[in-house]
């Protein structure tokens, strides 16, 4: 279960971001946060996760009843906090695949477990690797190097499920996918769910939500949650944009 | 006169460098005092050739002629046409010449090791002719070493077709200078120069780079990367010159630092002297500190800070060999750095 309260972040410079956000998601829930550009739908998933660039200014974030805002990067993401980014970064020289185990093995360090095996890595990888339709090429060649957009998104739904974390946020995983990649992309996000296991995804259209449906959809302007609702609400944005929930 | 004697007279008439001698202008001044030069007694034992023109008569790097001054004799040494041949330089006197005759077609691979003399100051020059279509590559990465001061000097003269490889990873800590006279004469002669420091403490590592393109369809590559720590200091001073009438030319310069340290250096200086139009010459420095979103991105994966910064410095250090094609040199460093991060 993931808690969100009251949570208030600026940047370094004092830009204030976040003015006092609240969620809380239980396991077995999908939740959307929709809003215009800019409102912080980024930055809350960046700020949960200690992106450095962000300063907490008040509130808590519990996972499974531990306030990981204490906690350094690595540890809030072995905790089970998994944040799939909207542009991920380019590491050339790094094997996908070699990343893939070390973070793997991060965390199990993290759990108290011994490193994965070969036989038991290979073959989570060829589970996943064909559920996500991805070939060799994608796995041998450095961290998201020269990957296009639409794969860099990919690749983050398959450090996604290797990693199996308890929440995952996605940060717009649809945007530059084309039709067949989206469809495989929710296909990798509906595997993860489990009653156990949760989602919060950022997105600007309802295209993703007719695969993953959400359980609840969040409206984020100028850093503040300002309406909740459920799979309708994401329709009627679709619909009628975002100006009607002011003049409401 | 010989050698010795040559080499001395030359030195007197051009003086230790003054203080911003644009040659040695990043060069900490007072490392000069170590330098004690004598005139020679002793006749070389052995005669070198007059094939072999070491280019005495005009040189302007004191630390080309040091070596030749003082040492006890030359290692000469010629390699067949269309041998292979891999071997190691290790000069056993504080000052020593080495000069290699590589014939047409040969492929030689020499690992250059240092001098363990760990005097007040050592100097070695090393000459190398190489002819038609033969390879030569060269390749240092010494383990640790202080080195008081040290001057290496390696002047190449290459034949048309011929290919020359410099792969350096330089760890060492002192004060040393690396000198670099490489002549492209040959037509579609080529030189790709890799280096890498990865250095700490107040180590002093100052290169001197000067590619002559006497031929057409000439090239060469620079390649330099610096990972600093401490208060080190590094400096590379690469220059380019294209003759007339050498057409087609192509040169490319590319230097990257990180510093790790508020204390640590760089200082870099790209110089081109270019007298003809057809050619494609370009240089770019960057300096900086390792990508916060890189970092970022590995941490939160799960990949403590530490290692998260261990794996980007690894990746930007192989990033220089990791290029080219395997030989002994690259397969070498790389192994090391893969090792040692």
């Amino acid at each position: 279960m993931l808690s969100i309260q009251n949570l208030k972040t600026s940047l370094k410079d004092g830009t204030s971001i976040l003015k006092g956000v609240n969620i809380t998601v239980q396991p077995g829930e999908i939740h959307a946060i929709m809003g215009p550009n800019g409102s912080g739908k980024s930055s809350l998933f960046k700020a949960i996760s200690g992106h450095p660039s962000y300063q907490i200014d008040s509130g808590s974030v519990i996972l499974n009843g531990e306030d990981i805002l204490g906690m350094d990067i690595n540890n809030r993401a072995n905790a089970g906090l998994f944040i799939s980014m909207q542009y991920p970064i380019e590491i050339p020289g790094v094997k996908n695949v070699d990343f893939l185990r070390m973070a793997l093995d991060s965390k199990r360090a993290y759990l108290g477990l011994e490193k994965i095996k070969d036989s038991e890595f290979n073959q989570l990888m060829e589970k996943y690797t064909s559920l996500l339709e991805m070939d060799d090429r994608y796995i041998s060649r450095g961290v998201n190097e020269g990957f296009s957009g639409g794969e860099k998104k990919r690749n983050e739904i398959l450090q996604m499920a290797i990693l199996d974390p308890k929440v995952a946020c996605l940060d717009e995983t649809d945007s530059g996918l084309d039709i067949d990649a989206l469809r495989i992309v929710a296909r990798g996000i509906n595997e993860m769910m489990t009653p156990e296991k949760s989602v919060i995804l950022v997105t600007h259209y309802q295209r993703l939500l007719d695969y993953v449906k959400p359980h609840f959809v969040h409206v984020l302007r100028q850093g503040k949650i300002i309406l909740s609702g459920g799979p309708e609400l994401a329709l009627k944005l679709e619909e009628q944009g975002y100006d009607w929930i002011e003049e409401a | 006169m010989n050698i010795q004697q040559k080499a001395y007279s030359r030195f007197e008439s051009i003086g230790l460098p003054k203080a911003r001698h644009d040659d040695w202008i990043f060069f900490p001044n007072s490392a000069f005092q170590k330098i004690n030069v004598i005139s020679p007694e002793e006749n070389f034992s052995e005669s070198i050739s007059k094939e072999f023109d070491l280019g005495i008569d005009t040189e302007k790097n004191i630390a080309a002629l040091i070596p030749l001054i003082h040492t006890r004799n030359t290692f000469l040494k010629t390699i067949d046409a269309n041998a292979q041949e891999t071997g190691v330089l290790k000069a056993r006197d504080d000052f020593s010449h080495t000069l290699f005759h590589i014939q047409k077609g040969a492929d030689v691979s020499l690992e250059i090791l240092d001098n363990k003399n760990e005097h007040a100051f050592t100097a070695e020059r090393l000459d190398f002719f190489v002819e038609e279509n033969a390879k030569l590559e060269l390749f240092f990465c010494n383990p640790l070493q202080n080195h008081s001061l040290q001057f290496r000097h390696v002047r190449i003269v290459a034949a048309a077709k011929a290919s020359i490889k410099i792969l350096g990873l330089q760890e060492n800590t002192g004060c040393y200078r690396q000198s670099f006279d490489l002549f492209l004469n040959g037509e579609d002669s080529t030189v790709d120069f890799r280096l890498l420091n990865q250095l700490k403490g107040e180590t002093e590592a100052h290169y001197h780079l000067t590619i002559h393109h006497n031929a057409p369809h000439t090239k060469n590559n620079q390649f330099v990367r610096q990972i600093l720590n401490g208060k080190s200091h590094v400096s590379y001073d690469g220059a380019v010159h294209v003759e007339k009438d050498c057409t087609e030319v192509n040169s490319a310069q590319l230097i990257n630092s990180i510093l790790l340290s508020e204390e640590a250096k760089v200082s870099v200086k790209p110089v081109l002297k270019i007298y003809h139009d057809d050619v494609e010459c370009t240089h770019g420095n960057t300096c900086g500190e390792l990508d916060a979103e890189s970092l970022y991105y590995l941490q939160s994966r799960g990949i403590d800070a530490k290692k998260a910064e261990e794996i980007l410095l690894l990746n930007f250090a192989s990033e220089v060999f990791s290029d080219l094609e395997s030989s002994i040199g690259r397969e070498r460093i790389l192994h090391i750095l893969a090792n040692k991060n």
